[in-house]
């Protein structure tokens, strides 16, 4: 007895020790975060990584994640695309199982439909290429614009949502906005009300599956909480779902009617996907939303490549078109000669490009330069006289900016404001086209970053050499 | 009312998925437009044919045709499918028809990535396979097998790390000890391929037509992913930033780069550089997270929810079509897939661990809560903390999963309130670190100081009731998180002493996780200094 007692103090000893070390460190980490803060700017992570999450009032901004990681309409394209499948099947599967506990089912109905209703309001629609804010949504305008085979089925909805949630909008714009005291305990008591359901959910579940079904909710809660929705740091939480959705629909031993009729809809909404994805799966996701996307399976450079027509130097021609082989062949010369980097990718073909790049994405950096130094020429001499001797620009950074003050979209601007006929900066290479004639019966395209970019020549990318 | 809420569950369901379904559409223009306009038919019912010919074939004459059964034959029908797409691709695309040398050329190439590929995964199976059976870890087989890769490549990425801290990362240095891994443990290696390629697949009786389509659509995505990694360089933004361009930085150094986050994933990614001096072998290595991905979800589905092998299939091909994982495989070549792949080995033995602890606390109570080895070293627990830990290397996001397990340990020991305790007190140092910064939400939340507080409260009287509850299971807790916490700390602190070093030795939370690169200097202060010195230069030169 007494050597148990003493083996426990000792352990308790030994585990306070590590405690009070632990929340040493942990107090140490959080101070040097708070430092880090600092230093950081907090524009440019509110440009960068917040725009998957949007900009709503905070506490919309949690509540929709799970319908703006399926709708993507804050940030678009394939690679935020999870399909449907999780918003579909998992709240029909969890409600199913209340069925001997219908009232724990009416409550969970109740909410998901508050949420769903909430997502849509605060959400967008898709109206003529781009997205509108469903409470900016005009239905008399949006009759011509909306005509397609899927909006026709639900325009009642966003119809009706659009005219009721104006008030609610209001509300969470006034109580919450931009920063609140509340979503933070709301979103924890809200953690705390799922585990209760889930616990009632599972009761009948093997503890396997409980545990299961655990890891993936607090996996989902901590990416709710830290992530501003990017969805590939929730990948884990995606790839059990789908073994949890797949594995609750398969058929069963004793299957009711009810079971049987939402295995059906289970599988009819898993075959659709897999219709859909592959169709989608066989086009080309790199080109943009219009025809071309459908009819080709690679890119053509690419092709070429495997094929063995072309050799890497001629794919890269073929990607980055107006003089960048030439362009680099000059840069790689010097590899003292420094690089200001905003956005591109064309680093990755500078040699030494881990100690000769200074990347400033977000043009943070510039901006406080620019502030400084008020006089563009100057801004160029003080770049110079640190070594840059390049500058690499994206020409489409300003469209990362989905911010509602148009943060980046203002810095890039004064950023172009500075190279614009500036006598100290020669333009390199561009894939930009630009109509040079002032005869608009006779356009003469040119490679060019100032001035109209012809249409389907907007281009991407510019390099510019600071000159001595 | 049980009746009632029934009818009310369909009801609602066909409302739901009906809507979910046409306003994912609504917002996904793409599909529409790509029905219209889609230009490959012919190639889509290829695709379908085959899969529905060898699911009917099998459901109708499998008696017949089980000798065929044979990863080796089902090899062959796989590269004329990759030459016939690779050649529709070619003709619709340049709008030149494709030759035959050309079709050749291309499979030339793409049977060469696949074998690199399949070089270094074979390595890492050999040795991780003697690992786990050293440390006495007993896995059903789909799981040894997924386990055995994952504790393989953490292996051999860490032997990298230490020759390329040596700066000595050359193919004459790597490539021995690929080899060697091999030749230590050759005949499981041996074994393993023999079960791959030549000897005769048992499939469960319960395969239909259902799997057997699944998984012939999945192997036409399998091998349509790593044909379209056969290209000179990544196409993606974050692959040509970041993921990819660090393998060629290291293949330049010949060992490990300054700064930057931990790269693991990057690491292994290299070897396609540094062994074969291709780059097509650099973004396989990346893809091949994906391929990987898939036998674990595989193995979690047959090993650990029993499902049914036809759902199993069909879970696969329904992930591997999700479009923002299909982005990776081919376009954006990350290490999220790798990632992921590590997480699900970690699930794995997860659930491995909770069967093997039972056992043990079945055969003595008092296990766990006495100071031994043996206890302190469970080799499932151990095993599950190194593969946090390396897989915190490739991504700092798997505290997502190590907080999990975490909780999954409390909770194994005090159901719901060991789970809600742990949670809490995991929340409670989130938000002490502040790690919800790191997305610029913090400063939204005004009350988020006090409120972590008011977690740790709850977390600590959750686990002063536990304590109360049952000190022999508190104590059995403690040191199941400890054990973990250790190895994860462990196996994560290469990387922090790399950084450390890289930034001059300086203790900071941001460089600790992020190291301080090569990058040249631009910083205002930097720039007005420089400015200055030089006005400085020219007022001198003129004065005199």
């Amino acid at each position: 007895m007494k050597s148990k007692f003493s083996f426990l103090s000792f352990c308790i000893k030994r585990l306070s020790l590590i405690l009070i070390l632990l929340f040493n460190c942990i107090v140490l980490f959080a101070q040097e975060a708070e430092k880090a803060k600092e230093i950081e700017g907090a524009d440019a992570v509110r440009e960068e990584i917040q725009r998957y999450m949007g900009y709503e009032p905070v506490m919309p901004r949690y509540l929709t994640l799970p319908y703006d990681a399926t709708t993507n309409t804050n940030v678009h394209g394939p690679f935020v695309d999870i399909g449907y499948l999780f918003l579909a099947l998992i709240p029909v599967i969890f409600l199913f199982g209340f069925r001997k506990k219908p009232l724990f089912g009416i409550v969970s109905m109740v909410l998901l439909l508050a949420m769903l209703y909430i997502s849509i309001g605060s959400g967008k629609i898709f109206t003529e290429n781009q997205f509108l804010n469903t409470t900016a949504f005009n239905a008399e305008k949006a009759e011509a614009a909306l005509n397609t085979f899927p909006t026709n089925f639900i325009k009642p909805v966003y119809s009706w949502v659009n005219s009721s949630y104006g008030g609610i909008a209001q509300f969470f714009k006034k109580q919450s906005g931009n920063e609140d005291g509340f979503t933070y305990p709301f979103l924890f008591l809200f953690f705390i009300l799922l585990l209760f359901l889930i616990r009632q959910r599972t009761l009948e579940h093997n503890s396997t599956r409980r545990i299961f079904v655990l890891f993936i909710t607090f996996f989902t809660f901590m990416w709710m909480l830290l992530t501003a929705g990017i969805i590939w740091y929730g990948y884990p939480m995606i790839a059990l779902s789908i073994l949890l959705i797949l594995s609750s629909i398969e058929p069963k031993k004793e299957e009711e009617v009810t079971q049987k009729v939402i295995r059906g809809i289970g599988l009819l909404a898993v075959f659709g996907f897999v219709v859909l994805s592959l169709n989608y799966r066989l086009s080309n996701y790199m080109t943009k939303h219009n025809e071309v996307m459908a009819s080709q399976l690679f890119d053509i450079g690419e092709l070429k490549y495997q094929s063995g027509r072309q050799n890497k130097k001629q794919v890269l021609d073929g990607f980055f078109q107006g003089g960048i082989n030439e362009a680099l062949e000059k840069i790689n010369q010097n590899d003292k000669d420094l690089i200001y980097r905003v956005g591109t990718v064309l680093p990755f073909f500078v040699e030494k490009n881990d100690s000769r790049v200074f990347m400033d994405n977000q043009l943070q950096n510039f901006e406080r330069l620019r502030v400084h130094y008020n006089d563009k020429n100057t801004l160029i001499e003080v770049l110079k006289v640190a070594g840059y001797k390049y500058i690499f620009v994206d020409l489409l950074t300003y469209s990362v900016d989905k911010t509602p003050e148009k943060t980046l979209e203002n810095k890039y601007r004064e950023f172009m404001r500075v190279l614009y006929q500036n006598p100290k900066v020669a333009l390199m290479a561009t894939n930009r086209r630009i109509n040079k004639s002032t005869d608009p019966q006779k356009p003469q395209p040119e490679y060019g970053v100032f001035g109209a970019p012809l249409p389907g020549f907007h281009g991407n990318y510019a390099i510019f050499e600071i000159l001595d | 009312m049980k009746k009632i809420y029934q009818y009310l569950v369909i009801a609602f369901s066909i409302f739901w998925v009906s809507f979910i379904f046409l306003d994912y559409l609504q917002k996904h223009p793409e599909y529409a437009i790509n029905f219209q306009n889609f230009q490959f038919w012919d190639l889509y019912t290829i695709i379908l044919a085959q899969a529905a010919i060898g699911g009917l074939l099998y459901q109708f004459l499998k008696d017949k045709l089980s000798n065929l059964f044979r990863g080796g034959i089902l090899i062959l029908p796989g590269i004329v499918l990759v030459c016939i797409t690779f050649a529709i691709a070619l003709n619709r695309g340049t709008e030149t028809s494709a030759k035959m040398g050309e079709v050749f050329f291309n499979l030339g190439n793409y049977l060469k990535t696949a074998i690199q590929v399949f070089f270094v995964i074979i390595s890492a199976y050999s040795i991780g396979n003697l690992a786990i059976n050293k440390l006495n870890i007993n896995l059903k087989s789909a799981s040894n097998t997924v386990v055995s890769i994952a504790t393989g490549i953490m292996i051999i990425v860490m032997l990298a790390f230490l020759i390329g801290a040596l700066k000595i990362l050359y193919w004459f240095t790597l490539g021995p000890i690929l080899l060697a891994c091999i030749a230590i443990n050759y005949k499981s290696v041996l074994h393993f391929l023999k079960g791959v390629c030549i000897d005769k697949i048992k499939p469960s009786k319960k395969l239909n037509f259902l799997g057997v389509a699944s998984l012939l659509l999945l192997l036409f995505l399998i091998q349509y992913n790593l044909l379209q990694n056969i290209s000179p360089f990544p196409k993606g933004w974050d692959s040509l930033s970041l993921y990819v361009k660090l393998p060629t930085v290291i293949n330049d150094h010949h060992g490990l780069v300054r700064g930057y986050q931990p790269y693991n994933w990057s690491l292994l990614m290299s070897f396609g550089m540094v062994l074969f001096n291709s780059m097509e072998s650099v973004l396989a290595l990346s893809y091949v997270g994906g391929v990987l991905c898939l036998l674990g979800l595989y193995a979690i589905g047959k090993d650990v929810l029993k499902m049914d092998i036809n759902y199993i299939y069909l879970s696969l091909l329904s992930f591997y079509l999700i479009p923002s994982v299909a982005f990776q495989s081919f376009q954006e070549q990350k290490v999220d897939l790798g990632l992921l792949f590590i997480v699900l080995s970690i699930v794995l033995l997860l659930f491995s661990w909770i069967k093997d602890r039972k056992q043990r606390l079945e055969e003595n109570e008092l296990a766990y809560t006495t100071f031994n080895i043996r206890t302190l070293a469970n080799p499932y627990l151990v095993l599950m903390g190194l593969l946090t830990g390396f897989a915190f290397g490739i991504k700092l996001t798997t505290l997502f999963t190590y907080f999990s397990v975490i909780c999954i340990l409390w909770f194994i020991e005090f159901g719901y309130i060991g789970f809600l305790g742990s949670s809490m007190l995991c929340c409670f140092a989130i938000l002490l670190v502040k790690l919800d910064d790191m997305s610029g939400m913090r400063s939204y939340h005004l009350t988020a100081n006090s409120l972590q507080w008011v977690l740790l409260l709850i977390g600590l009287i959750s686990f002063g009731y536990l304590l109360m509850k049952s000190k022999k299971g508190f104590i059995r807790s403690i040191f199941f998180s400890l054990v973990y916490s250790l190895f994860f700390v462990f196996m994560a602190s290469p990387w922090i002493t790399k950084n450390f070093i890289d930034s001059d030795m300086t203790i900071s939370f941001r460089y600790l996780l992020n190291g301080k690169t090569n990058e040249p200097p631009a910083g205002l202060n930097y720039m007005k200094k420089k400015y200055n010195h030089y006005l400085n230069q020219q007022k001198r030169g003129n004065e005199k």
